[in-house]
């Protein structure tokens, strides 16, 4: 199980994807697997969380790596992108953003078990917006502040993602419609799996290889 | 919000197996969210899947797999299958595994037993090896004490007998109310056990799709390089 401390900055990424007609918890798993067996064992590879959408349509994944340098390096181990080249093959990708502006809010650190709910928001922001003034904001909103909450911010600002226990009423929504504009995507997730960086006794192990099934061609895109 | 749950009923004459899988605390999570994984991309999706109830215990040392198959035919077909089989060679040769092909003969609680988020999940399994002669008076004796167990405790929510006649093995599925109370194994000098899991928590039940899922389509390939893995 994950835990994010208090106020913790950090490198991550969100990355939602589109499953259908595949069942996103099918896909969550599948990522958590290949994490919890491969990925984890990378350098610099420091937590993840894998959600599928309530209504089954779509996967998050909230990625935490100790700096962007880190997750170069590992990207170039063919390992590393063996289970995303089938997941792409199988869901298209709807949003991804990897940013080192990206903070906890509230005062308590937040744990992420299996079957936890969380609303995620994303706002794409009609102009580029500073860090400090979206701090104070999301530091304003009541749900936000005391039910430990995420956000991540694009590194031009002009985009936020956020990750919050309760759904945000309507004085706090409205207080990020007027700075960073209308909700672009705006979901109920569940976690269906959470892998921690792996302890001192735990050795990397390559125990098995992933691949497309000989004929199928890759996705077209990349996730990470 | 998931498809996770399934019944263990007497009047459902479904193909059982009681899988213990034994190795280190390291290994634990792996195993389970790997075979979790493949189960959930892949096997359910294959002809006569009913479900699959995994557990871990609470040292990580072993896993338990409840599993259930229409018919002894349709787990052979998919055992051919190499999405069923590519992910059994990875932990080979880390872990061991005891494998019982089991009917329910009893079920002690008053209902049938759902495994799914409204159960907390905490089973005790045990194995034990049947005297050919008289197996029905053996099993008779099992669920005597079944009775007699949860009849003196409070928390003892069900006990399922299993049997695997053919190979003179039963298995007892022993359902918890919390994974603090007092364990209660079945104790016979005629019945000598073969295995036993250390009490332990349900992690996720898989069972068969709906008709609008697809399956993943990939290639497991398990490396040699554990081979030489020590840990």
């Amino acid at each position: 199980m994950l835990s994010i401390q208090a106020s913790a900055r950090q490198f991550t990424g969100f990355i939602v994807l589109d499953c259908a007609p595949v069942q996103a918890e099918c896909v969550a798993l599948f990522s958590a697997s290949a994490t919890e067996n491969r990925l984890k064992h990378f350098d610099g590879f420091a937590g993840a969380v894998f959600f599928a959408s309530i209504c089954g349509r779509f996967v998050l994944e909230y990625v935490i790596w100790k700096g962007p340098a880190a997750l170069a390096a590992a990207r170039e181990d063919p390992t590393f992108s063996e289970h995303m080249k089938v997941v792409e093959h199988h869901c298209s990708l709807r949003y991804v953003s990897f940013s080192s502006i990206s903070n906890s809010v509230g005062i308590d650190a937040i744990r992420f078990e299996r079957g936890d709910r969380f609303f995620m928001r994303l706002h794409k922001c009609p102009a580029a917006e500073s860090v400090s003034r979206t701090r104070d904001l999301l530091g304003s909103i009541p749900e936000l502040a005391s039910a430990n909450s995420l956000f991540q911010m694009a590194e031009d600002g002009t985009s936020l993602v956020l990750l919050s226990r309760d759904a945000i009423d309507t004085p706090g929504a409205a207080a990020l419609r007027t700075i960073f504009g209308d909700s672009a995507f705006h979901h109920e997730f569940a976690v269906v799996e959470s892998v921690a960086p792996p302890s001192v006794r735990e050795r990397s192990a390559a125990l098995y290889n992933l691949a497309l099934v000989p004929g199928e061609s890759p996705g077209p895109q990349h996730i990470k | 919000m998931f498809r996770d749950s399934t019944l263990i009923s007497r009047s459902d004459p479904l193909h059982t197996l009681i899988i213990l899988i034994h190795g280190k605390a390291v290994h634990g999570r792996g195993i389970v969210l790997l075979n979790a994984s493949e189960t959930e991309t892949r096997i359910k999706h294959l002809d006569g899947f009913v479900s699959v109830s995994f557990f871990l215990s609470q040292t990580h040392e072993t896993v338990g797999e409840y599993v259930q198959w229409r018919s002894p035919a349709h787990l052979a077909t998919a055992f051919r299958r190499p999405e069923f089989y590519e992910h059994l060679r990875v932990f080979e040769g880390l872990t061991s595994a005891e494998v019982g092909f089991y009917s329910v003969e009893r079920i002690i609680a008053p209902q049938d037993v759902a495994l799914g988020p409204l159960f907390t999940g905490t089973v005790d399994v045990q194995i034990l090896k049947l005297p050919n002669e008289n197996m029905d008076a053996a099993i008779a004796r099992i669920g005597q004490w079944g009775e007699i167990a949860q009849g003196q405790s409070k928390s003892l929510r069900a006990v399922v007998v299993h049997a695997d006649r053919a190979n003179a093995k039963a298995a007892l599925f022993i359902h918890h109310d919390a994974a603090d109370t007092e364990r209660a194994w079945y104790a016979d000098t005629e019945m000598p056990e073969i295995d036993r899991g250390e009490r332990m928590t349900r992690y996720t039940t898989v069972s068969a799709p709906a008709a609008t899922e697809q399956p993943l389509r990939y290639v497991l390939t398990s490396t040699v390089a554990h081979k030489a893995h020590d840990t």
